[in-house]
């Protein structure tokens, strides 16, 4: 196993710990949920049990101090490279080549308050956080719900008048060419919004 | 309530819900009214007298939540919450509830009188959706009428509602709808404390609804406590407060609050709505999926643009030989002769004849058939619902300009007149935006201009050059954009805007609006028109015309290569557009341009007159909104552009023609 694969499959596993409590996963299911052979994730539970990541107490699996720690670094890191900053091409080579892999919030107009109000936000998604996706990654026709909005405080607050508060259910209707705005169902009308604003809105793609 | 014969009425509600087709209705004046949010942008007032009672009746622009964004919103929160009028007509879209109670919801917490018109019920049950007004008034403890605005169904219970509550007859006992009890408690606790240490502020606002908007952190409202004596306490108890509900919620606690207050919409509209049909709209539905499609959506665009004034075109040309058949075939001369034969002294004759007709005349033949057909076509695009579609479509580019999509309504709204797309600009969120949708907009060519663009050029040039000059012109406006978006940076707030169904337009009101903006026409432009004649005739005779010919030839003629009669229609034409036009009919002493005009210069003339500087009634709105310093910026620079692209476009084009 290659050891990128690697070190992006412990997270995911600790999220899949972190949600399913004190219930029992076999090796079998956790495999199914991730997706990866079964040898894998023995591979990775031997890591990370090393590393004190997580307890395995009679099949009881319990995430600990330090697993929680490493959990919400990842979460950070992961929103942060996929929906703030998304370093392509060029920039993403000279940014590890240069070991400048830091967030960069800042650069985005986002003050520590807000930054603040979303890592509280982190904490309190449901489920992992891969499963979340920004609203321009939604399919035409795909449901979602509305996990959190990023963004400042008038910008939010505007999207939660307009009714995209957090659970709310929505339909992607349309999507226009290139970075442009969609469309949503949302409440029995439709919104247009601009893709600036929509690539900041975090929703759970759902089955219809 | 009972004694007062006068009362304030406010119609509140969200965008595009019908306020103003209800207030036209109640008042008999005429709003603008058509298919997209974000018309109405000031508020309008009108009077109705009704059993010995005056209601000052306003028409407020739409909003969605009382916490406003920009500055036609401010309009209508500040009127609300601060002024407060004795009733509150919360106009609703019975076909969106749970979207329109949420604001529903936000008034009653304001503990305001509030009367509901549950509008567009004819639409509501084409949607297939059956609504207990009943029940719906029980649940919210206040009085609701079922309304059709558009056909005047509901007006007169509306009325004697409102009469029934000036006389005192119907009590509303408000009854705010109750939060979840995490929210709930603490709005009580902070109530109380609110009540106990800031009782001045709580006599002229409801406790409770402050409470709700410190949680909330409503920067107004906070700002307002802070000057007070003890305000400091009660902001303390609000920010421990505020930080509990965040860490329940997990969510900023505005965010918090907004899904609380749809959590109660959703629950009462659960209630009183019942989908008995399939929807009966799929025409609609088509329409739409065509018309904002990601890829055909941009040829429809350009398309409906390039039709519209071909039609205008078509049917204008048909109409001025027409008319000029009528005028100048039979009833001048007729005239003539007949001056000629009373007896008069031949310059009396010639002012009467060429001043006063001639200016009359030129009007009718010149401008009017090209304005009616433009209006009654921009009237329909408005009433269909075509323009927040193409705002959507537009909203990439618009990017590229500072902007955002929504500015792409003003623009078209410019095709027809520049002074309600020039106010219209309030419907950008922050003053850069709107300081840049202001700029460009004022150089779309007005239905004004249009009349000298298919007047001159597509007429005597050709209707490609005509719809050239359009093209050349939107290119102009997105260099300009760019560079304005340039000077001044900043970050765009962003589309959010809802998109309503399409709507077959009534041909009545959309016959309506076309008179009332051509009456403008009449009643404005042509005094000026007749006026603007006898100067120019009263010159001519005293000689002057060839002075100020010669004295403006540098410009005129030399850089711009156009003959020296045409520097005085250009003139006049800060007056109004078209005059430059109907003068040069009068200077030139032929409506048959071609007799006196290269095609060249005929460009040049019609691209000047698009370009260089705004008529006085959209220097007056540009004062308005940007104050005079921006304003005198806007007018040189369109100045400086009109000339030198003037002088390069003839040099230019005299390669070619
Ligand atoms: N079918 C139907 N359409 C209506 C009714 N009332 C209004 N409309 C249409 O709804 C649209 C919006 O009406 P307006 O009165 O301009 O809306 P508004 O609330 O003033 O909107 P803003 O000024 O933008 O906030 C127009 O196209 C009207 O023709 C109605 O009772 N039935
Ligand atoms: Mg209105």
């Amino acid at each position: 196993m290659s050891i990128r694969k690697f070190e992006e499959l412990i997270p995911c596993f600790l999220e899949l710990i972190n949600i399913n409590g004190a219930k029992k996963l076999s090796i079998q299911e956790m495999a199914d949920e991730l997706g990866v052979p079964l040898s894998d994730i023995e591979t990775v539970m031997s890591v990370a049990q090393a590393n004190e990541l997580f307890t395995n107490d009679q099949d009881v699996l319990k995430i600990t101090e330090k697993g929680k720690e490493a959990l919400r670094i990842h979460r950070e890191k992961y929103v942060h490279d996929r929906f703030i900053h998304r370093k392509r091409g060029i920039h993403r080579f000279l940014a590890k080549h240069k070991g400048k892999n830091s967030l960069d919030w800042h650069k985005h107009g986002l003050n520590n308050s807000n930054i603040s109000n979303f890592y509280q936000n982190l904490e309190g998604i449901e489920g992992r956080i891969e499963e979340i996706i920004p609203l321009t990654q939604l399919r035409v026709g795909e449901k979602g719900i509305v996990q959190f909005m990023f963004g400042g405080r008038g910008k939010v607050q505007r999207l939660a008048d307009m009714g995209l508060t957090p659970g709310a259910e929505i339909i992607l209707n349309k999507k226009a060419l290139l970075r442009g705005p969609i469309e949503i169902y949302i409440r029995n009308s439709c919104l247009a919004i601009g893709f600036g604003i929509a690539k900041r809105i975090f929703v759970k793609p759902i089955d219809s | 309530m009972e004694n007062k014969k006068s009362l304030r009425i406010a119609l509140a509600g969200n965008a595009n819900v019908g306020k103003s087709v209800v207030f036209n209705q109640l008042t008999g004046l005429n709003q603008v009214t058509g298919n997209w949010p974000g018309k109405t942008v000031e508020r309008a007032e009108g009077t109705l007298y009704y059993e010995g009672y005056t209601f000052n009746v306003l028409d407020l622009p739409g909003i969605y939540s009382l916490s406003a964004y920009s500055l036609e919103e401010v309009v209508s929160r500040d009127y609300i919450a601060i002024d407060r009028p004795d009733i509150i007509i919360n106009v609703i879209d019975a076909s969106n509830l749970e979207r329109n109670l949420y604001f529903t919801v936000q008034l009653l917490e304001l503990e305001a009188p509030v009367i509901m018109a549950c509008n567009q019920m004819d639409f509501c049950s084409k949607k297939g959706i059956c609504i207990d007004l009943e029940k719906l008034s029980n649940l919210l403890n206040i009085p609701v009428v079922g309304t059709t605005a558009i056909s005047g169904i509901g007006i007169s219970e509306l009325i004697s509602e409102v009469v029934s509550i000036a006389q005192g007859k119907t009590k509303i006992i408000l009854k705010p709808p109750e939060y979840g009890v995490e929210i709930e408690k603490r709005i009580q606790n902070l109530k109380e404390k609110i009540q106990s240490n800031l009782p001045d502020l709580a006599e002229l606002y409801p406790p409770r609804w402050l409470s709700i908007k410190l949680l909330e952190k409503d920067p107004i409202i906070v700002e307002k406590v802070q000057k007070l004596d003890n305000g400091n306490t009660v902001l303390e108890l609000a920010n421990k407060h505020v930080k509990e509900i965040e860490e329940i919620h997990g969510h900023i606690s505005s965010v918090a609050i907004a899904a609380e207050r749809y959590n109660i919409a959703n629950r009462i509209a659960q209630k009183v709505q019942e989908f008995v049909k399939e929807p009966r709209l799929t025409f609609e539905e088509k329409l739409d999926t065509l018309t904002s499609h990601r890829i055909f959506g941009y040829p429809i665009l350009i398309a409906i643009m390039a039709i519209m004034f071909a039609i205008v075109f078509v049917v204008g040309d048909f109409l001025i030989v027409v008319l000029e058949g009528i005028f100048y075939g039979a009833l001048l001369p007729n005239l003539e002769t007949f001056l000629i034969d009373a007896g008069l002294p031949p310059p009396i004759i010639s002012i009467i004849s060429r001043g006063i007709l001639g200016g009359i005349v030129a009007g009718i033949t010149i401008a009017l058939p090209y304005i009616i057909p433009f209006y009654i076509i921009l009237a329909f695009l408005e009433d269909t619902g075509y323009l927040p579609r193409a705002a959507f479509l537009m909203d990439n580019i618009m990017h590229k300009m500072g902007l955002h999509g929504k500015a792409f309504i003003p623009l078209i709204l410019g095709y027809g007149c520049s002074v309600p797309a020039c106010i219209g600009c309030r419907i950008m969120e922050t003053d850069r935006e709107r300081l840049i949708a202001g700029f460009v907009v004022v150089l779309i060519p007005c239905a004004a201009r249009t009349v000298v663009i298919l007047g001159l050029v597509a007429r005597f040039v050709g209707f490609g050059w005509a719809m050239g000059l359009y093209l050349f012109n939107l290119i102009l406006i997105f260099v300009l954009g760019r560079i304005a978006f340039k000077t001044v940076p900043g970050e765009p707030m962003g589309l959010i805007m809802e998109m309503p169904t399409y709507k077959r337009p009534s041909l009545k009101v959309m016959l309506i609006k076309t008179w009332n903006r051509s009456k403008d026409f009449v009643y404005i432009a042509f005094p000026l028109m007749v006026a603007g004649s006898l100067v120019i005739e009263l010159l001519r005779l005293a000689g002057f015309l060839e002075i100020i010919g010669m004295v403006m030839s540098p410009i005129f003629v030399s850089w711009l290569g156009l003959p020296d009669f045409s520097a005085i229609p250009l003139v006049f034409g800060i007056l109004r557009k078209e005059l430059t036009l109907i003068l040069l009919a009068d200077v030139a002493g032929t409506t048959n341009f071609a007799l006196v005009l290269t095609p060249v210069q005929m460009i040049v003339f019609a691209l000047v007159s698009m370009i260089y500087i705004p008529c006085i009634a959209t220097i007056g709105a540009l004062l308005r909104e940007y104050g005079g310093k921006r304003t005198a910026i806007i007018i040189i620079a369109d100045i400086a552009l009109a000339i030198i692209l003037g002088g390069v476009a003839f040099r230019l084009l005299s390669l070619f023609l």
